[in-house]
């Protein structure tokens, strides 16, 4: 890695890629380690800086990377180098070898429908191996998983050798060769042999990705890192332990795997995902068709025009007023069989959350290597399926979730000794259906939050004055705030106070909730509730005026009816609402937006105590219509983003109805109190 | 015998790219057109729900077959006064490359062919329109329309107007205030 491919690698990252974010960190810190002097003060500053951005929002990431890139640009002046990726005259202080990326240009002979299709069907396969190489790390006696991995490596070097694509079969088949070694008994399959053959597949996926982006007859640029894994595969067959490996994460002398996993009982390890190692080879039982997203999408959306306007039929007063019989019986009959079809194409949206847990897997092995913790990283209920809409969506908190479990919650295995506990962490990610809601759970077996430290913090920080009167679960709230750590040491993983504020409002954005569950000294588990589909809104529609709104019933804790002295007046302009001994934000929808004919006493309307925690308020509106499910949707290119609208949706009588956004609107009327004050 | 055509010679040697078909329609007395290839269809009015924070000309969103479209009153956008809704009003949606958007009409009129000899360019003076918004003058038939750039006057620019709820609070305020000194 030196400072070319780092500026290069930083102009393709994509800010909303946390684990690519990862990655670079890893190799800008690498970097700056073999660094010296003004360079190496400067890489220092950026590992800083990437560390401090890297867990925040889009924006701040956007920001980061774009800073970063100046600061690398400094570093290249520095090193005599023009920063426009030109070869370097002065061998930087990091690798003596050659510095170009090296292109690679796709046939125009390529269909592109081929080329697709080679892509999704090479990224299975190596999903595959990659999940059997981390499933054998915790069986190394199972045959039948090194023969998966085999086969992985093996289709994907024949199928790209058959595409002519080089960079990709090179190697594939380097990896194969590494890989027949150990299963024809000549090498034990050890922990280099797993860090090669991941990292071999990561570079694989990232080639896939890149075609996959650009098309026939297009050059794309190979990824960091190509030409050095080629070599370290054949140096590693060769039995030349080749020191630069240690640039990831493991020592390259193996350590059998067995030592590692010796504390581990085999109960534990099959309590995993029962698709493990003993059953038949790849192809699973159910057949199944691939069909392409729009297509789907296009699909999705007639049937929910044809709820709609089946209930436009139902509805009309001909119907409902009428005493026509027969006719009710057979429009019942018919909106019955729409409501079927409804629910069927909605399940077909669903997608199991799988690939996502394979990713924790990963991510919490790599996590737990580099922080020399033992952690045994289990996962249940990967077949539960949600709307793929919601699946990135659900990475982001997790990957905060567990590096927090692994970076503070697990303890080193000398202290868990030491506290008597055994020297493997457990982490639990697992995934359940209850009531309509699916429940995702990490659990950590460490050493779990001192409710001390937190209210100590707190009160430093002028959150709240005492602990008094504040339940448990009202004190772990307060670790979702943001700036929030008790952390006595900022590490590169965790520890800025910024992790669980994302994780809350990701959280929020699936219009979930999040719990905590914790006993000091023995664990911690967090538990995030949401619902399966973001497509359906469950919501109570709101009069204020002539207009009407829907608020989501996830965020509503209650509605009241106030009394005079239920409110208070502060500074003779924010109003509050004395609710169940606490104060809270009145907040006048009819001001926010600006409408006409609402009731404005206070008393004759309806406060909803909206929000969550510390971020609740009560808005005033009328009146509570009625309880409804609707079909969410965007309300157009160009007016998607209003602050305070979360969709709009299709009333029974054909209008459109705003969903609102509570966390949008507290931000609007903070912002009001500020601009008015 | 000269063609009619070679009179013009210079000019139109090569067809003008603002030529073809045009959708006309009112505001208030004004005739405007906006490219028919550009128009998905014409609806009556409809009830019409207003969306908070927008900018003003944004009236608000409509429902056209289960999709959600936002609606831009043209007139407001012009500076002109609001469009009343009466029995001629029209909603003309448009489809460009990066959006659909419905725009309120007083009156649609028909569809004329505009030749490339009838097109001129916009005077920098004259025009209510901001002449940025505008292709240039047409006068088929004796009668002038404004060529409307409709990509132009749509493209997504202050929709979300944040001030109005500042706004409207503070004329709240002056109205509360002027109450309580009576």
């Amino acid at each position: 890695m030196n400072l070319n491919h780092l500026a290069i690698a930083l102009i393709e990252l994509d800010p909303e890629n946390l684990l690519d974010l990862e990655e670079f960190k890893k190799n800008l810190i690498l970097t700056q380690k073999k660094a010296r002097g003004r360079i190496k003060d400067i890489l220092e500053q950026a590992c800083v800086e990437i560390e401090m951005w890297s867990g925040q929002d889009l924006d701040s990431r956007r920001a980061g990377i774009i800073h970063l890139g100046e600061l690398l640009d400094q570093a290249m002046e520095t090193g005599g180098v023009k920063p426009s990726g030109a070869k370097p005259k002065k061998t930087q202080a990091v690798e003596p070898k050659k510095m170009e990326t090296s292109k690679f240009t796709l046939s125009k002979e390529f269909d592109a429908d081929l080329l697709n299709e080679f892509v999704v069907e090479s990224k299975e396969c190596a999903n595959m191996a990659e999940s059997a190489i981390l499933d054998w790390e915790k069986n190394p006696n199972n045959k039948e998983l090194l023969n998966t991995i085999f086969r992985g490596f093996h289709t994907i070097k024949g199928t790209s050798s058959f595409l002519n694509l080089d960079c990709i079969k090179d190697v594939a088949h380097q990896a194969e060769s590494m890989l027949a070694r150990v299963r024809d008994g000549q090498d034990n399959f050890t922990i280099g042999h797993a860090n090669l053959a991941l990292k071999t597949l990561d570079i694989i996926k990232s080639i896939l990705q890149r075609m996959k982006s650009s098309g026939p007859g297009r050059q794309i640029d190979l990824p960091l890192g190509h030409q050095e894994l080629l070599e370290e595969l054949k140096n590693f067959i060769f039995g030349i332990r080749d020191s630069q490996t240690e640039n990831l994460s493991v020592e390259p002398t193996a350590k059998p795997l067995d030592k590692a996993q010796s504390v581990r009982k085999d109960t534990e390890a099959s309590v995993e995902k029962p698709s493990a190692a003993s059953q038949a080879p790849d192809q699973s039982a159910e057949s199944t068709v691939r069909v392409k997203i729009d297509r789907l999408d296009k699909l999705l959306d007639t049937v929910g025009e044809l709820v709609i306007a089946q209930t436009m039929v139902g509805q009309d007063e001909l119907i409902v007023g009428g005493k026509n019989h027969e006719l009710n019986k057979k429009i019942s009959q018919a909106g019955k069989i729409v409501r079927e079809l409804y629910d069927l194409s909605m399940v077909l949206r669903m997608m199991p959350l799988k690939g996502t847990f394979q990713k924790m897997v990963r991510l919490a092995r790599d996590l737990s290597q580099k922080n020399n913790k033992m952690v045994n990283f289990i996962t249940e209920g990967d077949d539960i399926e949600i709307d793929r809409n919601m699946v990135d969506m659900v990475a982001d908190p997790l990957v905060h979730l567990i590096r927090n479990a692994i970076d503070h919650g697990i303890e080193t295995p000398e202290e868990r000794r030491r506290v008597g506990k055994s020297e493997e962490g457990r982490i639990y990610l697992t995934a359940g259906h209850v009531e309509g809601s699916i429940m995702l759970t990490v659990w950590d077996d460490g050493r779990g939050l001192n409710r001390q430290k937190v209210v100590d913090k707190a009160i430093a920080k002028g959150l709240i004055d005492s602990d008094e009167r504040m339940t448990d679960q009202d004190i772990w709230q307060i670790v979702f705030q943001p700036g929030f750590s008790t952390a006595e040491q900022v590490t590169e993983i965790s520890g800025r106070g910024v992790g669980l504020d994302v994780v809350s409002q990701a959280v929020e954005a699936l219009r979930g909730r999040i719990e905590v569950r914790n006993t000091e000294g023995q664990g911690c588990a967090f538990v995030m509730r949401m619902p399966l589909t973001m497509a359906i809104t469950d919501g109570m529609v709101v009069k204020v005026g002539a207009q009407r709104y829907i608020l989501p019933t996830a965020n509503i804790q209650k509605a009241v009816r106030p009394e005079e002295s239920d409110i208070h007046t502060v500074n003779l302009r924010a109003e509050m609402l004395l609710f169940r001994d606490e104060l809270l934000p009145v907040i006048r929808l009819h001001r926010l937006f600006s409408i006409p004919d609402a009731l404005t006493q206070l008393t004759s309307g309806l406060l909803v105590v909206l929000g969550e925690g510390q971020r609740r308020c009560a808005l005033f509106v009328d009146d509570l219509l009625y309880q409804t499910q609707v079909v969410t949707k965007l309300l157009g290119k160009g007016i998607n983003n209003v602050p305070g609208v979360a969709g709009g949706a299709i009333m029974g009588d054909g209008t459109v109805g705003l969903i609102l956004d509570v966390s949008g609107i507290i931000g609007i009327a903070r912002q009001q109190s500020n601009i008015t004050t | 015998m000269n063609n009619a055509t070679a009179v013009k010679g210079n000019q139109s040697s090569k067809v003008d790219s603002r030529a073809g078909k045009y959708l006309t329609f009112f505001l208030d007395r004004e005739e405007y057109g906006v490219e028919i290839l550009k128009v998905q269809e014409i609806i009556g009015r409809m009830p019409i729900t207003p969306v908070p924070l927008t900018s003003k000309y944004i009236r608000g969103v409509i429902n056209l077959r289960g999709k959600i479209h936002p609606i831009m009153d043209l007139k407001i956008k012009f500076g002109m006064d609001e469009t009343p809704m009466t029995d001629e009003t029209c909603i003309i949606v448009i489809k460009t490359a990066s959006m659909m958007m419905g725009v309120l009409v007083d009156k649609v009129s028909e569809v004329v062919n505009v030749a490339s000899g009838d097109i001129e360019d916009t005077p920098s003076f004259g025009a209510d329109v901001n002449p940025e918004y505008l292709l240039g003058i047409g006068k088929t038939g004796g009668q002038v329309r404004l060529l409307l750039d409709i990509e132009k006057v749509i493209t997504a620019s202050d929709i979300i107007n944040m001030k109005r709820a500042a706004d409207g609070e503070k004329k709240e305020n002056v109205a509360e205030s002027k109450e309580a000194k009576n």
